[in-house]
């Protein structure tokens, strides 16, 4: 019985056993997600351009896909907004999510595991199912943790246009500038002014910055007199994320708001001054760069020669180059002059 | 008489109503900025990104403003500028110079050249829609008032209008008649690409002097469009002005290569108006250029009661099935009186190249995805401008690629429009409607 033999091979059986057992229940696992990935792709192409029809006509029909298939409906709502940019076939398709859908995430946020609930929130957010909002607020309330979880119950709200996301984020010590940001750019666009509302009233600097940064990176003129009114705000740091966002978005309502930050004796502030008056050309501010071309800190210099040069042309700047008293002054004039003959080629 | 035409037919109408501004200009930021702005009003942008792409263009759209930023990248938009100036002025379109600069030798060799406008990139949008608004309707006001087009001498379809109200009203009357023949060179585009446009205008000044010297009976011609014409024969049928018709195109033949069709008919006191006549001519125009070209057709109410119309295929290549079905869609909803509209989809380039998608005589529309398995959008419009050399095939990117060089690469690669994903499905439409109505009518 003890027969080494006997045993290796009385082993080896069993191994195999084991083995032939795992393959069979894997093979079944495969042909069993592939049987419902089949289905659900027959489903899928039978169901879209019937959807197609559906979403371009009356919205009170029922919506063509067969009961409990939540898979294909994900999948083929996120299609149809992931190609199209027409707000009101989006209306239609948030609709039809929110019909198709809202029971089934609300089961899946109070009974399932992480990852469907994450992906239901991806999904929610997508959708904008404003239906589910008071659940996802008490569910941010519940989630302590600075997960993922946390993060796109954040997202997805904002993107609802809940602005207690806002009060939460303050009340993080945690929260940085660019999880503002991801507020700000998520809100949709009528809740716009009821965030700058929020911010003017209790905003805290972080908040205020970071949707300063937000009104830059948007380019919308709309939202200028709030960028502009930050000009005269106490605070430097306010005054330069504004000066940042005015530079970004190539337009200034009255360019005397710029006067005073050429004088500025913060350097950042003179910089951004000056990159200003050369992006929009400004040339009622030529005695000033000619001034500033001779500035102590070189950025100021180097802005103002770019300045000079978009706004005057060359000749200007060759003039500089000889002309001006200060030696730096010419130095930098005669450095962009090669820069921008290179810059110039094509022209 | 009204009874022959189809109920919304107005092609005459609705090429009036629409404005096309070419934009010669390789700053994509900028481009798209222009094109977005304008996307909901009845404005067509039409992007050059070289300076060949500008002056072909310009050619052959004969845009109702024009924008050029200096740096381009092929030539200066300086001498693009100068060389387009005189042709502009004659044809009295408005031409802006923008830029990114704004200095004062800029802005003084602008308006040396022939700009009539000189803008700074920083535009307010705001004022900018007015601003193109006003140089339109200054092209629009100064062009209706010009009753002799400059260069081949002919009347132009103002004074036409004019001879029509006239004549109308006096052989009201007298219960006379006349005939007019709706005359179009055929291929007359291609003809240019291949001799030049100074060739094209010898052809077309040519056949204005002929017209007025070979028949004895001295016809009006008036010049409509780039190469259409009416000529105008008083006290004349139609069948004595199909003869006088084939004199001019027998003498046209002795010293060009080029020939045209023409669609005859004639005025009665039941006769409508002049859009009446222009549309009958323009019936009988189509059956002759339908049967080959170099034909001239008079029309005949029985034969025409149903009106000729032109294939226009759009062929969607696109690899998302979703993406086609929304378009097929959307395009299945293109009503028009112009065209017998088709729609063909294909799940990737190879399958559309190794298809019989292109049949000479008729019109296609290529909606090219940018991103495809087998043979992408780029692969497919090289192949596309290689082997295809007509100006019957419009080509529009309709991708997700937004990178600048992307852009830039296809339009460089001979693509006439450029669509972003996410899309708005009507949009699209209307875009290819404005440019199928500026490039193939």
């Amino acid at each position: 019985m003890n027969n080494p033999l006997v045993i290796f091979i009385s082993l080896f059986v069993t191994l195999a056993i084991f083995q032939l057992l795992l393959l069979l229940y894997l093979a079944n696992k495969k042909i069993k997600t592939n049987k419902k990935l089949a289905h659900e792709q027959a489903i899928y192409a039978e169901a879209m351009p019937a959807y197609i029809q559906y979403l371009n006509s009356d919205p009170n029909e029922p919506i063509p896909l067969p009961p409990d298939e939540y898979h294909v409906a994900e999948q083929l709502f996120s299609d149809c907004m992931a190609i199209i940019k027409d707000e009101k076939l989006q209306n239609n398709v948030r609709e039809s999510a929110s019909s198709y859908l809202s029971s089934h995430y609300e089961k899946v946020m109070k009974t399932g595991d992480w990852s469907s609930r994450v992906n239901a929130l991806y999904y929610m957010e997508d959708f904008r199912m404003t239906s589910l909002q008071p659940l996802l607020s008490n569910r941010l309330k519940e989630v302590h943790t600075n997960d993922e979880e946390s993060q796109q119950l954040i997202r997805t709200l904002a993107a609802m246009g809940d602005l207690s996301v806002l009060t939460y984020l303050e009340n993080e010590p945690e929260s940085t500038e660019s999880m503002y940001l991801t507020v700000f750019s998520r809100l949709p666009e009528d809740v716009v002014p009821k965030a700058i509302d929020y911010v003017n009233k209790d905003g805290s600097l972080k908040a205020t910055t970071s949707l300063l940064m937000y009104f830059g990176l948007a380019k919308n003129l709309a939202y200028l007199p709030f960028v502009e009114e930050k000009l005269h705000d106490e605070n430097s740091a306010l005054q330069i994320q504004a000066l940042k966002a005015i530079f970004r978005m190539n337009y200034i309502s009255d360019v005397n708001l710029l006067t005073p930050f050429f004088k500025s004796d913060n350097w950042i502030e003179r910089m951004f001054a000056v990159k200003i008056a050369g992006v929009l050309s400004l040339s009622q501010f030529e005695h000033i760069l000619v001034e500033l071309l001779g500035d102590r800190i070189w950025w100021v210099r180097y802005y103002t020669a770019d300045a000079l040069l978009v706004t005057f042309g060359e000749n200007k700047l060759k003039e500089l180059s000889k002309s001006h008293p200060d030696h730096f002054a010419r130095d930098m004039a005669s450095q962009w002059l090669t820069l921008g003959s290179q810059v110039n080629q094509n022209e | 008489m009204n009874s022959l035409l189809p109920q919304n037919l107005k092609k005459y109408d609705f090429l009036n109503h629409e404005k096309l501004i070419l934009l010669i200009d390789q700053d994509m930021d900028f481009a798209l900025k222009i094109k977005d702005l304008f996307h909901n009003f009845p404005y067509s942008i039409l992007l050059a990104t070289t300076a060949a792409k500008g002056l072909e263009l310009f050619q052959m759209t004969n845009p109702d403003m024009i924008m050029i930023d200096p740096a381009l990248p092929d030539k200066s938009g300086f001498i693009l500028l100068e060389e387009i100036s005189d042709i502009a002025r004659t044809r009295m379109i408005p031409i802006s110079v923008v830029s990114t600069k704004n200095s004062n030798d800029y802005i003084s060799r602008s308006y040396q050249l022939g700009a009539l406008d000189f803008i700074h990139k920083s535009i307010n949008l705001e004022t900018f829609i007015p601003f193109i608004e006003n140089r339109c309707s200054i092209k629009s006001s100064l062009s209706s008032k010009v009753l002799i087009d400059d260069l081949t001498g002919a009347y132009t379809r103002k004074h036409f209008y004019l001879t029509f109200s006239t004549l109308s009203t006096q052989y009201r009357i007298s219960n006379e008649s006349f005939s007019i023949g709706l005359i179009d060179f055929d291929s007359f585009k291609d003809f240019n690409t291949q001799n030049g446009s100074q060739k094209g205008d010898d052809v077309l000044t040519t056949f204005v002097e002929i017209s007025k010297m070979i028949t004895e009976v001295s016809p009006e011609v008036f010049r409509f469009n780039s190469d259409d014409f009416v000529v105008l024969f008083r006290h004349k049928s139609t069948e004595e002005t199909k003869e006088l018709i084939e004199q001019i195109a027998d003498a046209m033949h002795s010293q060009f290569s080029i020939t045209f069709s023409a669609g005859v008919t004639s005025w009665d006191t039941t006769t409508d108006g002049h859009k009446e006549l222009l549309q009958l001519a323009d019936y009988a125009l189509q059956r002759a250029k339908k049967a080959g070209g170099n034909q001239i057709h008079i029309f005949d109410p029985l034969s025409f009661s149903k009106p000729i119309l032109r294939n226009l295929t759009v062929h969607i290549i696109d690899d998302d099935e979703i993406v086609r079905a929304m378009l097929e869609r959307q395009f299945s909803t293109w009503q028009t009186d112009l065209f017998n509209i088709h729609i063909c989809n294909y799940e990737n380039g190879f399958v559309f190249t190794e298809s019989n998608w292109y049949t000479p005589q008729d019109y296609h529309v290529l909606l090219l995805d940018g991103v495809m398995p087998k043979m992408d959008g780029l692969e497919v419009l090289h192949k596309v401008k290689n082997n295809v050399h007509s100006q019957r095939v419009l080509v529009t990117m309709l991708t997700a690629r937004k990178n600048e060089q992307d852009i830039l690469h296809a339009l460089n690669s001979g693509a006439d429009d450029y669509m972003l994903k996410p899309f708005h499905p009507q949009e699209v439409l209307v875009r290819i409607q404005r440019l199928v109505n500026r490039l193939f009518i």
